[in-house]
């Protein structure tokens, strides 16, 4: 369910939509991404001044005291401009796990610095065995008088690179993939014991690996509390994620239409090919059908309660719309799909990755099928 | 065949040849043109070292191995070339580029005058030559027959005006066998005529790489402005390229190379992968039921996908049935691919998102970052898009098909 109020979400939107027609062509987002920093620091204080960074969180960390939901139309307006400031990253995902966070002090002094824009704290969550499940957590916290040091490795830390701080689950009891025994953790992106290799994904975006070896961080959660946090985080973020998606069909669904109207082979434009229009209309189902269950999923979201089924029915809708509109984009273009020239195809692989960040379609099958045997 | 069963050594002789050709591989690849072969991420291995792979071949005898003897081939039956092409699946060597080896060489010996067999045979056989592909044109994709790059008489010379575009390794190449317009007059298959260049450095010919999604240059513009070449460039009589570009076009599509083989090496990759790979529950990807089912339907396609591939061998090329029959093998086998390609990325998660642009490049003696076996797999997805889009798109293929059905 939406908080903020229908005229402060069309305001939001608009002005989002002016930003990536003003500030987002292709090719102004090509050099971001072929940049140095991956993005641009100057739009990263304009999210800030726009209020952006903060529709998700308290008003008395500065923010708008919206909630996720309030982000969905921001993330779609990202998805069409194929942006690469790290949003998701900062706001959907660390942001969220620390607006959850037991340690209140911790916790405002972050927000209020993240909404102002003056940090980038990014969340560590994955590790080489634990595919889409968050409980498969190694990495290992100890408390040795007073303090807490972790060690262990995460992978695909989105934005790692780019990042100031970390949030980190951690086990403190049990075994890899107990639900309870996880926690997380704070620390400097640059703290001693950190070490993080990054490096550029596919789609244009930063993450990196992580390894801590005795890092002192600092516990968000407690009482094993992380893990339903972190688990809760996730859903959201694949909320966010499947905003984004739609976008990104959407965009590549009007591309491929309107390409097929102006490209002519055989004396005809190739839309005339009934087979072609068969696929677009494919193309269009896919991108409804997960445009409508992501309306409906917000909707229907508790905020506080168990979205498990729901959650992971749009996920895997997703990646099942994704797979098929960025394939059949490309096909229908042809050649000149297949380049690095036309946005086309970057906007395919985003849909790549998309398919695989935060647990794949088998996985989130798997989930649905646990969640509805259960209920 | 019968008449190829017939020539087919005796099954000892089998054995032996098949162990002559692991040990030659053994010994005679080297760690760079190993590595390119492991580096291989779409039809178009890595230049210089595979061009080096087919002059260590061909030093050997082998290289043209589906050619008859007088050309330079080793004379092999169809199992002996089946075999050293699974022994070269087998070790992972670079599959040697089609170009020349595959198309025009095979169109040269049936089209070609004596002088020009003997002009150019050589060089491809060898490998001293690289042949580029100029079909495609920016407008003249699918509907190849309306290009419009266009070659006119003046004097000793044609005088060629145009461009064509996705001419892969272009920028590699030396040599270059194109279609061009030499008249405009009846059908538009009737004056299209099919050129043999025998050098690229000349005054109005230039080469643009195109990047592609896996960020690497393989296809190429190539813009022609009063391009001079000799009178002689033609292969067979002019205004008549089409039946040329169209019998090699066959060759191109299905028949001249063996899928299956490689299919289930990489099948057996992705099985590697899945066995060292956590299900995110404690267990391992490769006991999952759901990984198995798709696994083994992958192997089943590949069963299919070869019982044709045998069908074929047997039929003669240009009768009527081995067209559509080419077609389905394109069909199915690059439908499969990018089906194998899927699949690997699945078991592979998000370490396949890393992109890896040094580390995939042969010889940079950059480490890949995250386990080896995945960093092949995102490059192999992407770049395998093309399979159903070049050699005539996989829906062009469905419409040759289609006519003949309904044309019974
Ligand atoms: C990786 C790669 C390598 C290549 N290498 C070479 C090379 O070396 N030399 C060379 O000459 N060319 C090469 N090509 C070009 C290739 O042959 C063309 O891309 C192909 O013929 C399709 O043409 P197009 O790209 O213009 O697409 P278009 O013909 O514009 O097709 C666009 C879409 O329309 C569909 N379509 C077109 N006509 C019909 C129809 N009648 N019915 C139904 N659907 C239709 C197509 O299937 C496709 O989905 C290469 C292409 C790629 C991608």
């Amino acid at each position: 369910m939406a908080l903020l109020t229908d005229d402060l979400r069309a305001m939001l939107d608009d002005s989002v939509d002016k930003f990536i027609r003003d500030r987002y062509d292709f090719h102004a987002r090509q050099a971001l991404v072929s940049g140095q920093t991956g993005y641009s620091a100057d739009h990263w204080a304009q999210f800030a001044d726009m209020g952006w960074l903060g529709i998700p969180f308290a008003e008395q960390v500065g923010g708008l005291g919206g909630g996720i939901v309030d982000t969905l139309g921001l993330m779609r307006r990202f998805g069409r401009g194929l942006v690469v400031e790290p949003y998701l990253a900062v706001v959907g995902l660390a942001g969220q796990a620390l607006a959850g966070a037991d340690d209140g002090e911790a916790r405002d002094a972050m927000l209020s610095a993240l909404v102002a824009g003056d940090v980038l704290p990014v969340l560590a969550w994955e590790e080489t065995a634990s595919r889409g499940n968050p409980a498969w957590v190694e990495l290992s916290a100890r408390g040795d008088g007073g303090g807490w040091c972790l060690d262990g490795e995460k992978i695909t830390v989105l934005n790692a690179p780019q990042a100031s701080h970390l949030v980190v689950s951690a086990r403190v009891a049990g075994q890899a993939g107990d639900a309870d025994g996880i926690e997380l953790f704070l620390l400097p992106a640059r703290a001693e014991g950190v070490e993080v290799t990054g490096f550029p994904t596919i789609d244009g975006h930063r993450a990196g690996q992580v390894r801590f070896q005795a890092a002192r961080a600092r516990p968000l959660t407690f009482d094993g509390r992380g893990g339903p946090l972190l688990r809760r985080v996730l859903d959201q973020a694949g909320l966010m994620l499947a905003a984004e998606g739609v976008g990104v069909m959407e965009s590549l669904l009007q591309r491929t239409v309107d390409y097929t109207r102006t490209r002519r082979q055989f004396g005809v434009p190739i839309a005339s090919f009934q087979v072609l229009q068969h696929r677009m209309a494919d193309m269009y189902i896919a991108t409804t059908q997960a445009e409508n269950l992501l309306n409906l999923t917000a909707a229907r979201w508790l905020p506080d309660g168990d979205n498990a089924e729901a959650a992971a029915a749009l996920k895997a809708q997703l990646c099942v719309s994704g797979r098929y509109v960025g394939q059949q984009a490309i096909q229908l273009h042809g050649g000149i799909g297949m380049t690095d020239e036309l946005d086309v195809g970057h906007y395919f692989k985003r849909l790549t990755s998309m398919g695989l960040l935060f647990g794949d379609e088998a996985w989130q099958l798997r989930r649905i099928w646990q969640a509805h045997a259960a209920a | 065949m019968h008449d190829t069963i017939a020539d087919a050594p005796a099954p000892d002789d089998i054995s032996a040849f098949r162990q002559e050709v692991r040990d030659f591989i053994a010994q005679a690849a080297d760690a760079e043109i190993r590595e390119a072969g492991r580096k291989m991420t779409s039809f178009f291995p890595s230049f210089e070292p595979t061009m080096r792979w087919h002059r260590i071949l061909h030093r050997r005898g082998w290289a043209a191995a589906p050619w008859p003897r007088e050309y330079g081939g080793p004379g092999w039956s169809v199992e002996q070339q089946q075999i050293f092409e699974d022994e070269c699946r087998r070790a992972g060597v670079p599959r040697l580029l089609p170009q020349g080896l595959a198309m025009v060489g095979p169109a040269i010996m049936k089209f070609g005058t004596p002088e020009q067999k003997q002009r150019f045979l050589p060089g491809i056989a060898s490998g001293d030559d690289f042949w580029a592909q100029g079909y495609s044109e920016p407008n003249a994709g699918s509907d190849l027959a309306s290009l419009s790059c266009r070659a006119v008489r003046e004097g000793d010379h044609y005088v060629i005006n145009g461009s064509k575009t996705w001419t892969t390794y272009a920028h590699h190449a030396n040599r270059m066998f194109l279609l061009v317009r030499t008249s405009t007059e009846g059908k538009p298959q009737q004056g299209i005529s099919f050129f043999l260049l025998d050098r690229l450095d000349l005054p109005g010919l230039t080469i643009r790489p195109i990047i592609g999604l896996d960020g690497f240059p393989e296809q190429c513009d190539v813009f022609f402005e009063n391009v001079r070449v000799p009178l002689d460039s033609c292969l067979g009589e002019e205004n008549k390229g089409w039946t040329v570009a169209k019998y090699l076009l066959e060759y191109e599509r299905g028949g001249s190379s063996s899928f299956a083989t490689h299919f289930r090496n990489e099948l057996d990759a992705i099985r590697r992968l899945a066995t060292s790979s956590g299900d995110g529950f404690g267990g391992r990807v490769v006991d999952d039921p759901v990984f198995q089912q798709r696994y083994a339907r992958l192997l089943m396609e590949t069963a299919a996908l070869e019982a044709t591939e045998v069908q074929f061998a047997a039929l003669e090329k240009g009768s009527p049935e081995s067209g559509p029959m080419s077609s389905m093998i394109k069909i199915t086998s690059m439908e499969t691919l990018q089906r194998i390609t899927e699949l690997a990325v699945d078991v592979a998660g998000t370490p396949s998102l890393t992109l890896q642009l040094q580390a995939l490049t042969v010889g940079s003696g950059v480490e890949p970052i995250g386990p080896e076996e995945a960093l092949t797999i995102m490059p192999k997805y992407l770049n395998n898009r093309a399979a159903s889009i070049f050699g005539g798109s996989n829906e062009i293929q469905r419409n040759i098909i289609a006519k003949l059905l309904l044309s019974r």
